[in-house]
């Protein structure tokens, strides 16, 4: 069994590197320890529209990047340490997640920490989450991975993960809230590092840890899977499954009802209703059209309406689309 | 020859899977070990490969259908 702390805190370039490794190495054991910078991750099959706060995250820049396991949106940050898990997987333990969390509880204990499995892939502290895990299966090989809570920003968290107004209809993988909470409140002192060497310790037991060092080829393909997969818009927004959207808001003096259907992450079909002064001034029916094919973004909506109208009210049109 | 390939039953417990991603599109041509569709239960992405070569004849289920065990979700035709 070998071991690397991801050097990197590119959510993208982690992905990639997770991904290569769970693809390339497949006659051994690995356990992979990472931290990201500010970032949100959507589940695999997720509606990225549905999860996040578009606008919010469009006008912070933060990073949206879409993981090859399922499940529901999560928060990472620097006081957030990620672990994975690669080994041969054992169809009798296919989605039972006590084997790989249990080293986990472990190494809290060894910390003084006291934490349970809850559900069927959470860890939690006294009935709040600290950490959310899932797998992906392939080839033979498992990836387990989850998150852990140590010092994250969790007012951030709920920030973000909260998009606006409007009804949303698609057959996507909806996120489950959860009461969360830091790992780092239970304890006297400690450091992530310290879980870090605490973890490497429940996998590894009395075997020294063996790092493993990829080649400048191997790095240079990771680098490559990122800026072709992993940072591409296609991936992290045009991977969301198809949905419908509905919201009424107010824009120019007048209540607006907005319906969308988006494929792919490009606006397939638009509805606009408004009253007759409004449908006036911004030619809803040609709009309605020229919509069609424009990427589901609040900056692009914005931009459309900016062409033809005062700013302000582009802005209170495009809210009514998010 | 057709060759029909179902929602494989994953664990002891398990009794339907969401089919969640189609990775070949209808007439595509398809090799053995190629990924065909990915299912989620649990969780847990698994990815499912065609067993032959042929042309995905038939896709018996959308993205996000939830799929029992044991029910057909692609036919191959091979070649």
């Amino acid at each position: 069994m070998k071991y690397l702390k991801m050097p990197e805190s590119d959510v993208y370039y982690n992905l990639a590197l997770e991904e290569y490794l769970f693809d390339h190495y497949k006659d051994e054991d690995l356990l992979l320890l990472w931290k990201n910078h500010d970032s949100i991750v959507v589940g695999k099959y997720q509606n990225v529209y549905q999860e996040v706060n578009i606008k919010q995250v469009e006008e912070s820049g933060i990073p949206v990047a879409r993981r090859n396991t399922g499940g529901g949106t999560v928060f990472h940050d620097k006081g957030n340490l990620n672990y994975s898990f690669i080994t041969d997987h054992d169809p009798k333990t296919f989605s039972d997640y006590e084997p790989f969390v249990e080293p986990v509880i472990r190494a809290l204990g060894s910390l003084g920490v006291s934490a349970e499995k809850r559900n069927k892939s959470d860890i939690a502290i006294q009935g709040k989450k600290i950490s959310g895990n899932a797998q992906t299966i392939k080839g033979g090989r498992i990836l387990h991975h989850g998150t852990l809570l140590f010092d994250a920003d969790l007012e951030s968290l709920g920030d973000a993960l909260r998009p606006g107004s409007g009804v949303f209809s698609s057959k996507a993988v909806e996120s489950i809230r959860s009461q969360v909470t830091n790992i780092k409140d239970y304890l006297r002192e400690a450091t992530i590092d310290q879980l870090e060497t605490c973890l490497l310790k429940a996998y590894f037991g009395d075997e020294k840890p063996q790092p493993l060092a990829l080649s400048d080829a191997e790095l240079e393909e990771v680098s490559l899977l990122r800026e072709a997969k992993y940072i591409t818009w296609e991936w992290n927004y045009g991977r969301s499954p198809e949905f419908s959207f509905q919201k009424t808001g107010w824009a120019g003096g007048s209540k607006v009802a907005v319906e969308l259907h988006v494929k792919k992450g490009l606006i397939a079909a638009c509805g606009i209703c408004c009253d007759e002064d409004l449908e006036q001034k911004i030619d809803s029916q040609c709009a309605q059209r020229l919509l069609v094919g424009i990427p589901y973004s609040y900056t692009a909506v914005y931009e459309f309406f900016s062409q033809t109208m005062r700013r302000d009210l582009a802005a209170a049109l495009t809210d009514c689309f998010f | 020859m057709e060759n029909k390939i179902q929602m494989p039953k994953m664990s002891p417990s398990m009794e339907a899977g969401v089919l969640v991603a189609w990775n070949k599109e209808l007439e595509e041509p398809v090799r053995e070990g190629e990924v065909l569709f990915e299912v989620e239960t649990d969780k847990v992405v698994c990815e499912i490969e065609a067993p032959c070569d042929g042309v995905l004849a038939e896709m018996c289920y959308s993205e996000g259908d939830r799929v029992k065990v044991g029910e057909t979700v692609a036919v191959i035709q091979e070649r």
